[in-house]
């Protein structure tokens, strides 16, 4: 690790992504579980869609009787428009109330672990509800009873009524005024339902947030329509209803203008039938009057002519009529029809005038026989036109078809399972390699031993690589086994050995100079190995073939009698009290040459007993007893214990556990010992990992070529 | 503190400065087991005839030196090691990082490395062989006050 320039290089990572492996694991299968729970319980959402075309009605002039007369009807509007038709209230409010929209239907108790757990859902079909008026929106809950029976109360849980499925129940039955047609129920006894009457703008609204219109494609005139919900078939029955009222109100509104046109037309019919018959009738009395009257050649002629101008003179009215149904006064087509009715009138009183060169009677007949032939005619024509638009309005298809229905679909749009849990895993990788980077730079605690070397003057003199066995010893001293418990006795061969005896080695030549033969073993926090490091440094002193003694200082937590499968009995403090003398709280350990002193009875003011001159006074008594004094002393960042004992050994190691003090933490600790006057000789680095990446390889410059 | 039973004496290609060391270290503490390797020994070569011949002026032998490769079970079995120089030093702690504490510079009493001197003049190689023997004086000089 590179610590020096806090940089991290990818093999820095995936260093530290093999050290924090289980981590990441752990995180990997937390969210990847947690991954495939969320999709098993999360309630599915289906999405069903159809298609629906506009047709330009072009082709539809070939099929309709009345040729150019239907481009009158016909109402070309862009997708938009429609679209905006689709969503409307009108089209929307038929399909809720047809389908029952705005009655919500919730199970209660039916949750992520129902789902999880594949429990179908308790259905209650509710056909119809019906509320008192300002009572929509609220909540009524019906309870199963037993099988069809079932029992409704209001929101405060006051009890309706008691009914069967498949009974309908009428509002003026009841004080409460409901109304409600169950006609399936699918459930458990006990099984609670929570039903609401929605108002329909609100029914409406919701439906609208989950339909989805658009036109596919850039002027394609189809129009997607997309619908969301939890139930497929009923999405879909949802959907296809939408369609077909879009579709009837289409029809319903190209038809209207043909309906309009119709009205009139029979509004007409009856006005014109009268006189009609009128003239029929004057005619009839006129020849009972005079007997029967043959019409000379002349009148039959002048006959003809009035009754075909007359006819032209309504027929130009009529069409100024209906023009003006579409159109204002001063539109070009209503004064077109204005002048032909004008040419129409002074030709028509120029052909009466022919009239008056006739005989009396035969006039009179004329006039009276034109009447009955105008009005006979008019009659034919209009009933002719309103039946051809009985027509009309029958063969309006609309220009709108359905191309799709939508069909339930079987796979939900979420949650996509297989997506989700990907990203789920992958999340969790992501985050278990987040947490160790995190954690690190947090920790950064030092393994750099430069860098203590730089910054505290303070050299490293030896490096204690993590041993396996000693994780065994330590179950074995935590059990308080008897025997030696020491990875210096019981893995002489341990590569963690071997570096004990390089410390040795290298204190062999910085003690020389040393005050006195005390070594003191101190370290800036608990749990960083000192007493293990005590513990094996003296046994492999002691190997040597000299004689030493180990001293626990720690006279809070010391246990150094652990190691050597001993108890406590007397040890220092009881020395320091003087309730044991010396010798006695001197004992063998088992290992050659080297003798142990326990905490003794634990004390309640370790530090007053340290600075006691007692203590001095021991180590000077001992001195000459042993080649090499050995002090485990407790942290020195939690009490001053260890800066008392410093002061009379000769020789002061720190120990720091690798990569677990910041390194404020170890200036800390080395201010301590400088203003306590404590020289630090130098730092020990215990718990070094195994480069599990393996190192580098050496890249010593090599200079030599192969020379012979 | 015991004179060190094993001294391994450790350069680059061991076939040049650490065989040299090993032959004015052995001469001065006969009774100890003094032995040399390379961090990247041209393992089998003989020893570099410019350090042969160096030595020679000396009347001193190390033509039958091979040369072999360090390793962790020469490292445990030596109870010190010196180097030629502070990045070998280094080098070998990273690699062993329990050899700490056993490794000193052979120059380390009067702190100077020891510069390769294969492929130079001979001059070079008689230079080299003057401090390796001053770094074996100085370590004699400092095992023997143990003793």
């Amino acid at each position: 690790m590179n610590s020096n320039t806090n940089e991290m290089t990818i093999k820095d990572l995936l260093k530290l992504v093999w050290e924090s492996k289980w981590l990441i694991l752990l995180c990997t299968l937390i969210f990847g579980i947690g991954g495939v729970l969320f999709v098993e319980s999360v309630k599915p959402v289906y999405k069903v869609d159809a298609l629906v075309q506009l047709e330009v009605a072009k082709d539809s002039k070939a099929l309709n009787p009345l040729g150019a007369m239907a481009d009158m009807f016909n109402v070309a509007s862009p997708a938009e428009t429609e679209i905006e038709v689709i969503k409307s209230r009108m089209v929307l409010g038929r399909v809720v109330e047809k389908l029952h929209l705005n009655v919500v239907v919730t199970p209660l108790g039916h949750g992520p672990w129902e789902r999880l757990n594949k429990i179908p859902r308790p259905i209650l079909q509710v056909e119809r509800f019906d509320v008192p008026e300002g009572s929509q929106g609220r909540g009524y809950f019906v309870k199963v009873l037993a099988k069809n029976q079932l029992v409704i109360s209001d929101e405060f849980q006051q009890q309706v009524g008691r009914f069967n499925a498949g009974e309908q129940v009428d509002s003026s039955l009841n004080m409460a005024h409901i109304g409600i047609f169950v006609s399936k129920v699918n459930a458990l006894e006990g099984q609670v339902f929570k039903v609401r009457r929605l108002e329909l703008s609100e029914a409406i609204g919701s439906l609208r947030n989950d339909l989805n219109v658009a036109e596919v494609g850039k002027k394609t005139g189809i129009i997607g329509l997309a619908l969301e919900g939890f139930d497929p078939v009923l999405a879909s029955k949802i959907l296809n209803e939408i369609a077909n009222a879009y579709l009837t109100q289409n029809v319903e509104r190209r038809s209207a203008e043909a309906q309009k046109t119709l009205e009139f037309l029979d509004g007409q019919l009856p006005q014109i039938k009268a006189s009609m018959e009128m003239a029929e009738n004057r005619l009839n009395r006129y020849r009972l009057q005079v007997g029967s009257i043959d019409l000379t050649e002349e009148a039959k002629i002048a006959l003809g002519q009035q009754v075909e101008v007359r006819q032209a003179l309504f027929n130009a009215q009529q069409k100024r009529k209906e023009a003006m149904q579409l159109f204002k006064e001063d539109h070009p087509n209503v004064r077109t029809q204005d002048s032909i009715v004008k040419a129409i009138e002074s030709q028509m009183q120029t052909r009466d005038h022919s009239v008056y060169k006739l005989p009396l009677q035969q006039q009179q007949i004329v006039r009276l026989m034109r009447d009955v032939q105008v009005g006979t005619e008019l009659y034919t024509t209009l009933l002719n036109n309103a039946q051809q638009l009985r027509i009309v309005k029958a063969g309006e298809i609309g220009n709108v078809r359905i191309v799709d229905y939508a069909l339930p679909k079987k796979t939900p749009i979420t949650p996509i399972k297989p997506l989700t849990e990907t990203i789920a895993v992958l999340f969790g990788l992501f985050l278990g390699i987040a947490i160790a980077v995190v954690r690190r730079f947090m920790r950064s605690g030092i393994e750099d031993h430069r860098i203590i070397d730089k910054e505290l003057g303070l050299p490293t003199y030896a490096s204690i690589p993590h041993s396996k066995e000693q994780d065994m010893l330590q179950n074995k001293v935590r059990r308080r086994e008897i025997g030696v418990h020491l990875l210096a006795i019981t893995h002489q061969d341990d590569l963690t050995i071997e570096a004990f005896r390089s410390l040795r080695t290298t204190l062999n030549f910085s003690m020389m100079d040393a005050a006195n033969r005390i070594l003191m073993i101190a370290g800036p926090s608990p749990s960083i190995g000192k007493s293990f490091v005590s513990a094996n440094f003296a046994a492999v002193l002691a190997q040597t073939g000299k004689n030493i003694l180990l001293i626990d200082g720690d006279m809070r937590r010391g246990h150094l009698q652990q190691y050597f499968g001993l108890k406590r009995n007397m040890g220092l403090s009881d020395v320091l009290t003087e309730r044991a003398i010396l010798e006695r709280t001197i004992v063998s350990t088992g290992v050659q040459g080297l003798s142990l002193m326990t905490t003794g009875t634990v004390p309640p003011n370790p530090s007053e007993l340290l600075l006691h001159s007692n203590f001095s006074l021991m180590l000077e008594c001992l001195i000459p007893m042993f080649d090499y004094i050995v002090i485990d002393a407790p942290p020195v960042l939690a009490v001053t214990d260890a800066l008392i004992i410093g002061k009379l050994s000769g020789t002061t190691l720190m120990i720091l556990k690798h990569g677990q003090h910041p390194f404020g933490e170890i200036q800390l600790c080395a201010e301590r010992f400088t203003h306590a006057g404590v020289v630090v000789k130098g730092v020990v680095m215990n718990d070094v990992a195994e480069n599990s990446l393996g190192d580098e390889k050496y890249h010593y410059g090599y200079r030599y070529g192969k020379q012979g | 503190m015991d004179a060190p039973e094993s001294i391994l004496l450790v350069c680059v290609g061991n076939i040049c400065r650490s065989p040299m060391a090993e032959a004015f270290l052995q001469k001065r503490l006969p009774h100890v087991k003094v032995s040399s390797a390379g961090l990247a020994a041209l393992v089998g070569d003989g020893a570099d005839p410019g350090a042969i011949s160096a030595m020679a002026q000396l009347k001193m032998d190390i033509s039958s030196h091979q040369a072999r490769q360090v390793d962790a079970a020469m490292l445990a079995e030596a109870h010190l090691v010196f180097v030629m120089s502070l990045a070998q030093k280094s080098a070998l702690e990273k690699k062993y990082p329990w050899v700490r504490g056993r490794v000193f510079r052979l120059g380390e009493w009067d702190r100077f490395d020891i510069d390769d001197p294969v492929g130079l003049s001979p001059e070079a190689y008689v230079r080299a062989r003057c401090l390796i023997e001053q770094g074996c004086d100085s370590w004699t000089a400092k095992l023997r006050t143990y003793e």
